[in-house]
């Protein structure tokens, strides 16, 4: 674990310390969490919404956080599952099948004020929609965040080489889909 | 030394007197170690001269005729190799090629030193040249803010919630409490209207909160049930959130004591049955 996150544990430690560290927490990776949460669910209000719900874990889980890995490699499985259960708990409450919840989400990035479908970035948002949830979390880490696959393998609690083949296929059809569109 | 005195004495009889000097002066110089030295270097001049003089070594042909050929080729490559780069160099470069090289190159490196994409570009040239702009946008001071609402107790921040549950159950005692005011109010003033014996009070003076604070929810309801026309009832204690109660409730939020009033006013039967009631 690096220097400054094991000062940090410490502090949050502390009573004295404990807000001040928490808050050093977030700014410090408020940011990275959001985009990652923001990428999932579009959204910003929703993103926003998810974002808080995973401080709040952080706050109540970080006492017993077992160094054993990377405070950011935890912080990232807590926002990947707090996005997952927020998109499940989405096609529960508007019971509506995957392939419609994907469109949905790509409906959500047309939506978007900025949107314009002219220009290669958006076409590619739209083209991230269509993947399958666990191939778009894998693209994700990979493309934007150039995570390496071995701290990808415990976010996600999958094999390298699982995560190697299934981001090679969502490049694949990304590029696919971004040429027949 | 016999010869010697012989030629000195005929030189003597020849009248030769300069030449009987015989300090035996030498007016000749030699130089030193000659004679020591003469007969090494005869020997050594002997063998030299023995030596053969033919020239064991060999020339290309033609080599002296083409020599001075050769030699003003050679100062012409001198003269070529002494001209700038841009005199002799008959290729040509892109526009901008030498502007962007070391952009290009620090690309390059950075694409070896960075695996992601260096693997992007193995599987998608494509995509890896989309250029990796964030397009979502972000309200003006969010993470400023948000890391300034940082939680102290671990639950969101209040003012982003609100518990509609607890402020409805006290609109709805409030309203039920006004509603039962505004109904006995009314009907109180009637029957004090009617009733001259109940004269210890005036209506100007009853207190009609302070009277229903005095009255059980018993009573009250007890009141209400008999008086089951009058279509207002209260949920105390039951769940209000009921679409039913939720109906009635928005309409209790809306109506105002004067407009009880006039309802009774315009219906005198329903007050009257309420003062009976009483």
């Amino acid at each position: 674990m690096q220097i400054e996150e094991r000062e940090l544990l410490q502090q949050f430690r502390q009573p004295e310390t404990k807000e001040k560290a928490f808050t050093a927490i977030i700014k410090k990776y408020q940011e990275k969490l959001y985009w990652h949460i923001r990428r999932m669910v579009i959204d910003h209000e929703d993103a926003n919404d998810v974002l808080q719900n995973v401080f709040i874990k952080v706050w109540n889980g970080l006492e017993n956080f077992r160094e054993d890995s990377q405070l950011y490699t935890w912080l990232y499985r807590i926002a990947t599952n707090e996005s997952l259960t927020f998109l499940e708990q989405q096609k529960k409450k508007s019971s509506v099948s995957l392939s419609d919840v994907e469109s949905g989400l790509a409906n959500k990035v047309a939506a978007d004020k900025n949107f314009d479908a002219n220009r290669l970035e958006w076409k590619l948002q739209l083209a991230i929609q269509q993947l399958p949830e666990k191939q778009k979390l894998v693209f994700n880490l990979r493309y934007y965040d150039e995570m390496p696959y071995e701290e990808m393998s415990r976010i996600l609690d999958t094999s390298e080489g699982a995560l190697k083949a299934s981001y090679h296929h969502a490049v694949k059809k990304i590029e696919e889909f971004i040429k027949n569109n | 030394m016999g010869d010697k005195f012989n030629i000195w004495s005929e030189l003597k009889e020849n009248g030769a007197v300069a030449l009987l000097d015989t300090t035996n002066k030498n007016y000749f110089y030699v130089p030193e170690n000659y004679l020591d030295n003469l007969a090494t270097d005869i020997l050594r001049n002997i063998f030299i001269k023995s030596l053969p003089i033919e020239n064991p070594y060999t020339v290309p042909a033609l080599y002296f005729d083409n020599l001075p050929d050769i030699i003003l080729d050679k100062i012409q490559v001198i003269k070529s190799l002494s001209l700038s780069v841009q005199e002799k160099n008959p290729y040509t470069v892109p526009d901008g090629y030498f502007n962007n090289l070391a952009n290009n190159i620090l690309e390059k490196v950075r694409s070896l030193s960075n695996p992601s994409q260096q693997e992007l570009e193995e599987i998608s040239p494509f995509l890896s040249k989309i250029p990796k702009t964030n397009v979502f946008s972000v309200p003006e001071n969010y993470f400023e803010e948000f890391s300034s609402l940082a939680p102290v107790t671990g639950s969101k921040p209040q003012p982003k919630m609100i518990s509609l549950g607890g402020k409805t159950r006290k609109w709805i005692n409030y309203a039920a409490a006004a509603c039962i005011a505004a109904v006995l109010f009314g009907g109180g003033y009637f029957y004090l209207e009617n009733d001259k014996n109940y004269s210890t009070i005036s209506s100007a003076d009853i207190d009609f909160q302070k009277q229903i604070s005095l009255l059980s929810d018993e009573e009250i309801a007890s009141y209400l049930e008999k008086n089951n026309n009058i279509g207002i009832y209260t949920n105390i204690g039951e769940d209000d959130n009921q679409p039913e109660n939720l109906n009635i409730q928005n309409m209790l939020q809306n109506v105002s004591d004067e407009e009880i009033q006039q309802y009774l006013n315009e219906n005198p039967e329903a007050a009257k049955e309420e003062g009976e009631g009483i």
